[in-house]
């Protein structure tokens, strides 16, 4: 029963620096694509590359894989080879103006447009006056004037003419038009008329009810007049206006003669004109009523019809857009409008529609961070109904809500042709995926990026290349080639694995920029190897502070911590603690102790609510292993009770249970357990012992305190086999390894962790289903056998008792 | 016309109507830069009095074609607040530019009276019609009261068609005639100073040396001088070709003053 201690090179997998085909990575040349993630930028390129309905993408991975660089990569490459998107702007809609039409126009157009349509009316506003000073127009509104006042004159004029000539006067009274018998110009007085004869008094009266009814007649015939000749200048003006608009308007048709939308937009301009030409008068003559600032906004007011609000141009573009929003509130989506204050009230129109991000990327590409997304109200709704639709819909969610109750608009939808691309952690796109049903069918494609890759030649060279290109990006020292050997280690490290690498390349990064530092400190050219070492170093000691107190408590005797002599039903367990990003190992004393009983194993964490389920279910498997492998056939009729010593906070995970099940056997079988020793490993119902996670820490952790009393040999930490691929351990500890100061076992099962742990062999059942003499396992049978003998007489002698009392 | 340096005296006949009132402003400003008096006439037109005596009379209403009965406490409603109205007017217009002035109300037949009172203005001003008879609709018709001040008054009168612009054309036609001479220095005194222009329209076939007689006449007046010959579209033609004109012309005008597209001074 001899168990040799793992040998010190499988403790550390090394990275021999010799390997490594350069001197420093200033001979490598830049590393074309991502380092690993073969899976994810597979997804990321084929969900980039396909272009049909629901095929959008989501990016999930832990944090600082890179996940956003490469998709970021990847989508600047496709898009540079696809055609430059349309530009969209909104402009009026003459007929309705809360609806603005959206225009679509070949790159780069809008802003011309805009332009031409500024001209247009600076054009107008000097061609209509001048259209209406000229020669022409004056002559025939004139015209038009006169044909109006002859028409007055002579009909009016003769009735005048026919008055006079009987001595009736048609005079203008402040109420009306009067008739009157007249004497030299002068009105007869009703006393001078009453001395008139009779017969003329008569024929007066008789002339001048006659007149009455013809100027009743002419008078009813004037609004007529007037409206006719209204009605003739109202077309004269038209006239004049549309020959003066009309080339103006065909010259931008004929320019803009690849675009029918922007025709039909110039004809309802050219209608709109003629229909409002008075806009474009000067404002003299008559004064208008007080309001003055009203009169200096309204001609202003006026030409804001004719503008064109250039949304989108992708003129400067070249390949399809990429965009990213920051902020992806609602409106920053799909866009807003804007409303401006004006004598209290808010009134908007199409000149304040803003574009969000959506009109942006439309016809490329929209890279949005999914939490941010998810925090913000409204807008992943928003997002999926506009994918849904394939349509932007300009709506304010106050809108929707209908708590905005001012005027508004209702844009024309611009259709969406855009890939969206969703970026966030796993946890979010399972969620997701879980719970919202038109998740799956909008998000067809996911790309998983992996937190860890292979170690092997080309990954090791492919991270070579990539951390001269950052050095090379950043202005930092190359490293040299001990210093990325360094690097590899600690990526293996990281990635808690001796075959495999982080893809956490913000950690890595930041380490070669921290060992940058060291390296300018030192004055060295190059990044070397201890550089790199001493920026580990740094970085362990800046968040080392709580480790280092649990290391002094035990140093000091306040934690117990044996670490010499053997002691029954107490053995040394490790445990990590994870603090934000930096986890450590610390030992922990669990002890057990049992008695007889009803064949319970009592997990003490557990009832008093510490223990979490991982944990209990590990106690659990532990007690079944216990009775099926001793007790099959006979009641198992012992209490043990099982406890963390010293621990004050929540205990999970199985990590312990081989642990626990060691001190239990210990204390069976009475047989002291070596305290040079600590133990991590998970057990199962037939005692095998399997991985755990954290080894690297947890060895660690237990070699800091043995290191502290000194190391004579003897201390050691027993892990599970299945975990002698993770450990990357620490320099110090393969040190003391090779010199066998310290020994890490690997152990397959319960027996040879016993045997190690207790120096009494575990022995095997022979065919009779005995163990043999002197070994543990019998040790334990017997005990137990002792146990239920006395359970069963104390049960007997208990019954006989009870019988006598009756 | 008086010298220089007597003061001057500006007669306006105001009735409230808009074009009165159009008058005023100019009558106002012309008595501002002449320094002159400005007298007011307001007249209660015996006409429209005596015919609210006759029994039964009733008015045609130009809005209404109704015919409404009247009697002459509703006339004589209407002319005291006429009279108010024009008052107020006056004072404004008279306070605003600081010009000495005269409010007078006379009753009587309005073109007799205002000719009475002419007799000792400078010059007289009138608007170019009183309430039309189409609602205010086209270029307004010439009046009654108007034409006949056209053509009795001694003095020199300004019918104003419509209100005065700032800045304003001013034309005068020039045969030779003292009367047009005298037209000449109206016009030259009604031209704004600064930089102002003065368009004189000759006759077609006018002899060579009255352009010359027009510029001597002219001269020092610090003025810019257009000479132009009339075409066969006359003053009126020669009017309408500078929209917002004042006329200046001598009696008697050759063409029919109703038909003339612009304000107009008529010189004796």
């Amino acid at each position: 029963m001899t168990h040799a201690p793992l040998p010190a090179e499988l403790l550390h997998r090394r990275c021999d620096p010799s390997l490594l085909p350069f001197e420093t990575t200033a001979e490598l040349g830049d590393i074309a694509g991502p380092v690993g993630q073969q899976r994810a930028v597979e997804a990321v390129r084929f969900g980039i590359g396909i272009r049909a309905e629901g095929y959008n993408l989501f990016a999930l991975g832990p944090t600082g894989t890179g996940k956003s660089s490469i998709v970021r990569h990847f989508l600047a490459q496709a898009a540079e080879r696809q055609p430059v998107p349309d530009d969209w702007c909104y402009v009026n809609n003459f007929a309705e103006a809360h609806r603005p039409r959206a225009l679509r126009l070949p790159a780069g157009r809008a802003p011309a447009f805009r332009k031409d349509m500024e001209r247009l009316v600076e054009e107008l506003r000097i061609a209509i006056p001048a259209a209406f000073e000229g020669d022409e127009y004056r002559n025939r509104r004139q015209a038009i004037e006169e044909g109006f006042k002859n028409q007055q004159e002579s009909s009016f004029g003769d009735i005048q003419r026919r008055a006079s000539e009987r001595d009736i006067a048609l005079i203008r009274t402040p109420l009306g038009l009067a008739l009157a018998p007249v004497k030299d110009g002068e009105v007869v007085s009703p006393e001078d008329f009453k001395k008139l004869p009779e017969e003329r008094q008569g024929e007066l009266k008789h002339a001048m009810e006659e007149l009455q009814k013809e100027l009743e007649a002419t008078i009813k015939l004037v609004p007529r007049w007037e409206r006719e000749h209204r009605e003739k200048i109202r077309a004269l003006d038209e006239e004049v206006t549309n020959d003066a608009v009309g080339h103006l308007v065909d010259e931008l048709m004929e320019r803009y003669r690849d675009c029918p939308a922007v025709g039909g937009y110039l004809e309802a301009v050219r209608a709109d004109v003629a229909e409002n030409y008075g806009a474009f008068l000067p404002q003299g003559g008559e004064e208008r009523p007080a309001m003055p600032a009203r009169m200096a906004a309204e001609p202003e007011r006026d030409f804001r019809r004719y503008r064109v609000n250039v949304l989108v141009s992708n003129g400067e573009m070249k390949g399809a857009p990429v965009v990213g929003e920051d902020h992806p509130t609602q409106p920053n989506l799909v866009g807003r409008i804007e409303h401006i204050a004006q004598y209290g009230a808010l009134v908007t129109d199409f000149n304040l529609i803003k574009a969000g991000c959506l009109h942006r990327a439309n016809g490329g590409y929209l890279v949005l961070d999914a939490r941010k997304l998810l925090m913000q109200p409204f807008s992943w709704e928003e997002l999926k109904r506009t994918l849904q639709a394939r349509e932007i819909r300009i709506e304010s969610p106050a809108q929707t809500l209908g708590l905005l109750s001012t005027v508004s608009l209702e844009p024309e939808p611009i259709p969406l042709d855009v890939k969206v691309v969703l970026i966030g952690d796993p946890m979010l796109y399972y969620l997701l995926n879980a719970h919202d049903p038109d998740f799956a069918e909008l998000f067809k494609v996911a790309a998983d990026f992996d937190y860890r890759m292979d170690r092997d030649g080309d990954t090791v060279l492919d991270y070579a290349r990539l951390m001269g290109m950052v050095a090379r990006q950043e202005g930092l020292r190359p490293l040299a080639r001990d210093a990325v050997a360094r690097m590899i280690e600690h990526a293996a490290r990281l990635a808690e694995d001796a075959e495999k690498l982080t893809t956490h390349m913000a950690s890595i990064t930041d380490l070669v920029r921290e060992a940058d530092y060291w390296a300018a400190q030192a004055q060295a050219p190059v990044i070397a190897g201890e550089h790199v070492r001493r920026a580990i170093d740094a970085q362990v000691y800046r968040s080392d502070r709580i480790r280092q107190h649990v290391q002094e408590e035990i140093a000091r005797g306040t934690l117990l911590i044996d670490t010499a002599g053997a002691v029954v039903g107490q053995i040394n367990a490790l445990s990590v603690l994870q603090i934000g990003r930096f986890a450590f190992g610390r030992p922990t004393r669990v002890t057990c102790r049992v008695r007889i009983g009803k064949g319970e194993v009592v997990d003490i964490e557990r009832e008093v609510q510490l223990g979490g389920p991982l944990h209990s279910k590990g106690v659990m498997i532990l007690s079944s292993f216990l009775s099926s492998r001793f007790a099959a056939e006979a009641p198992l009729s012992l209490a043990a009770s099982l406890v963390f010593e010293q621990s004050y906070g929540g205990v999970d995970g199985d990590s312990a249970s081989s642990t626990e099940l060691y001190a239990l056997l210990s204390a069976l079988a009475e047989a002291p357990i070596r305290q040079s020793l600590a133990v991590t490993g998970s057990v199962n119902q037939h005692g095998r012992v399997q991985a755990i996670g954290g080894v690297n820490e947890k060895i660690e952790g237990f070699f800091d305190v043995c290191q502290a009393r000194g190391l004579d040999g003897s201390h050691g930490v027993l892990i599970p086999a299945s975990n002698v691929k993770h450990l990357m351990l620490r320099p110090d500890v393969v040190a003391a390894a090779e010199n066998g100061l310290f020994k890490i076992y690997a152990v397959e099962t319960v027996d040879q962790g016993i045997e190690i742990l207790t120096g009494v062999p575990a022995g095997e059942k022979d065919e009779r289903g005995e163990y043999p003499v002197g070994s543990l396992n019998r040790r334990v049978a017997a005990r137990l056998a002792a146990l239920a003998r006395k359970a069963r007489a104390l049960a007997a002698q208990t019954r006989t008792n009870n019988g006598n009392d009756r | 016309m008086n010298g220089p340096q007597s003061q001057r005296r500006i007669l306006v006949a105001v009735d409230a109507s808009p074009l009165s009132l159009a008058a005023l402003e100019a009558a106002a400003d012309l008595a501002r830069r002449w320094q002159a008096e400005l007298a007011a006439l307001f007249v209660e037109d015996v006409n429209l009095l005596r015919l609210a005596t006759h029994p039964g009379i009733e008015v045609l209403s130009l809005l209404s074609a109704r015919r409404q009965p009247v009697d002459r406490a509703a006339f004589e409603d209407i002319l005291r607040a006429q009279l108010a109205r024009a008052r107020r007017a006056v004072e404004a217009a008279a306070l605003s530019r600081q010009v000495a002035f005269t409010f007078t109300v006379r009753r009587g037949r309005v073109e007799v009276e205002v000719l009475a009172a002419a007799e000792e203005a400078d010059l007289l001003i009138a608007g170019w019609g009183g309430r039309g008879l189409g609602g205010g609709l086209g270029p307004p018709l010439l009046g009654s009261t108007a034409r006949a001040l056209a053509e009795r008054a001694s003095r020199p009168l300004f019918l104003l068609r419509e209100r005065m612009g700032p800045v304003h054309a001013v034309l005068v036609a020039y045969d030779g005639s003292p009367a047009s001479g005298r037209a000449l220095a109206l016009a030259a005194e009604i031209a704004r100073r600064d930089g102002g222009a003065i368009d004189v329209l000759l006759p077609a076939r006018a002899p060579a040396e009255l352009e010359p007689a027009a510029r001597a006449a002219l001269a020092g007046g610090g003025l810019e001088i257009r000479c132009h010959a009339l075409d066969a579209s006359g003053l009126r033609g020669a009017a309408r070709k500078a929209p917002g004109c004042v006329l200046v012309v001598a009696a008697p005008v050759g063409e029919d003053l109703g038909e003339l597209p612009c304000s107009v001074v008529v010189v004796r």
